[in-house]
């Protein structure tokens, strides 16, 4: 950088700090008795500037000032009323953010493959295949249906369901636990032994033509006292004034067919049903004579 | 002279718009009405729609003013800048508006994106200065623009960065530049 330069950057400084001065009131003279050295530069600038600040500029005219005074004051009284419901912007990020964490706990809860869903959801009908097996290892496989889904070898009855010797096709054995529990909502389950290993919960309304023992909940709320629970499949909220427990056995089609979901470990030492039902027996008969001859005992496929 | 605003002023005048306090929307209109019908009267050249849409600026700022984060440093160039973008803003829909009434090409429109002051103001400006606009027209539209900024909407230097996107020094340099070339025009012009 030349010498040169440098003092044209401190002119440019000398003068703006002049025009500065000029602004404030100063009359020239007394604004270049300020700045010695730059007298001579700084008086034929100091002197156009002054052309500029005396030249006629155009200005808003005064009834147009009104007028834009006016539309200025009707914006803000139609603003008011809305000013009033807007939040500060942190509020209103909380706020944004509350909503999106509701959305996503409503998204798990009602996620169709979620396991326990169907107990804080009061539409869903949890329905439990329990199959029995000869096998050592007991599974179940359940997820929770919602009520509109057509269950098609189990209805869940919020009464007691029909006595064994009205199904026609299906041998079905219904017991009733009129027993007791408080609110309104009505448990059905639904226990038919299958050759199946496994105890099932299936929320598709596959329709299961396999030989399968469905114990099917009909209220999700509700609280069934003593099943042979998972900790999932409990019901807990609202325990029902009248309970009942359907357990529906269907004879086998010839092909079973098998498509659990998922699938975990039934605890053998389940708790008693809770008027009478039989538990589910741990060492159950082979499948092929419980499902498929009519002997077979049946008080044996209730039991867990 | 326009009514002059401190930066303290300033932040006091946001804060009380905000609350929508109509005298400080008065206060505002005060002090930018006479600088924003000049920018917008430089660009359109016809009085009557410069001067509605000068109302349409204020407006439209009245809205959007709890969005504005001003700087607390310099609180009354960032509100100017402010001011003048949304001036801008208002005057490019305005042509697109045009453009769309009039199925004109948008070459024929002036530069929307350029906020410098056009030949166009010198023309409307009144008999007695028009030695000095014709002048001040053969100038770079840089050095016009800061003239106009510096002397005909008396903006600060700090503010007239702020608008131009420059440094204080830069505007420093550009105005010595403009005033230093002026002189020399008028200078000829008055030998002529």
């Amino acid at each position: 950088m030349t010498s040169s330069s440098r003092a044209i950057r401190s002119l440019d400084v000398a003068l703006a700090l002049a025009l500065d001065d000029l602004e404030a009131g100063l009359s020239q003279i007394e604004v270049l008795a300020r700045y010695p050295g730059y007298e001579d530069e700084l008086a034929p600038l100091l002197a156009t500037a002054a052309k500029l600040r005396r030249a006629d500029w155009p200005v808003l005219s005064m009834s147009a000032r009104v007028r834009g005074r006016e539309r200025v004051h009707v914006a803000l009284a139609q603003q008011k009323p809305r000013r009033s419901f807007v939040l500060p912007p942190l509020w209103r990020q909380l706020g944004a953010s509350l909503l999106l964490v509701a959305l996503a706990v409503t998204a798990f809860m009602a996620w169709p493959g979620r396991r326990s869903d169907h107990t804080s959801m009061p539409g869903a009908t949890p329905t439990i295949e329990a199959t029995p097996s000869p096998g050592p290892a007991v599974e179940s496989t359940f997820t929770p249906a919602p009520t509109e889904t057509p269950l098609p070898s189990i209805t869940p009855t919020p009464e007691p369901t029909e006595p064994p010797e009205a199904a026609d096709s299906i041998r079905s054995i219904t017991r009733t636990a009129t027993a007791t529990l408080s609110p309104t909502e009505t448990p059905t389950r639904t226990l038919t032994p299958s050759p199946t290993p496994t105890a099932t919960h299936t929320p598709t309304p596959t329709p299961t033509s396999t030989p399968t023992g469905i114990v099917a909940g009909a209220a999700a709320d509700t609280p069934v006292p003593s099943q042979p629970s998972d900790d999932d499949d409990d019901p807990t909220e609202e325990p029902s004034p009248s309970a009942t427990a359907v357990v529906t056995e269907t004879p086998p089609p010839p092909e079973p067919t098998r498509e659990p979901t998922s699938t975990r470990p039934v605890p053998t030492d389940l708790p008693p049903l809770p008027t009478g039902l039989p538990r589910l027996p741990t060492d159950l008969p082979p499948p092929p004579e419980l499902l498929l001859s009519p002997s077979a005992d049946p008080s044996a496929a209730q039991t867990p | 002279m326009q009514d002059v605003c401190s930066d303290a002023d300033m932040l006091v005048l946001l804060e009380a718009a905000r609350r929508g306090e109509p005298a400080a929307y008065d206060r505002i209109y005060n002090l930018y009405a006479d600088r924003v019908f000049r920018y917008l009267y430089a660009r359109i050249g016809q009085r009557e729609v410069a001067e509605d849409l000068t109302a349409d600026v204020f407006v439209r700022l009245l809205k959007n003013l709890p969005r504005f984060k001003v700087n607390r440093a310099r609180p009354v160039a960032s509100f100017s800048a402010f001011v003048y973008r949304v001036a801008g803003n208002l005057l490019t829909d305005q042509y697109r508006k045009q453009k769309h009434r009039d199925h004109q090409d948008i070459d024929d429109q002036p530069d929307l994106a350029d906020r410098r002051p056009e030949p166009l103001i010198l023309t409307t400006i009144a008999e007695s200065s028009r030695e000095l606009m014709s002048a001040m027209a053969k100038l770079g539209q840089e050095q016009q623009a800061v003239l106009l900024y510096r002397f005909g909407e008396e903006f600060s230097v700090l503010e007239v960065a702020e608008i131009m996107g420059k440094t204080t020094g830069a505007i420093k340099a550009l105005q010595h530049r403009a005033i230093a070339n002026l002189r020399r025009i008028l200078s000829a012009e008055a030998l002529q």
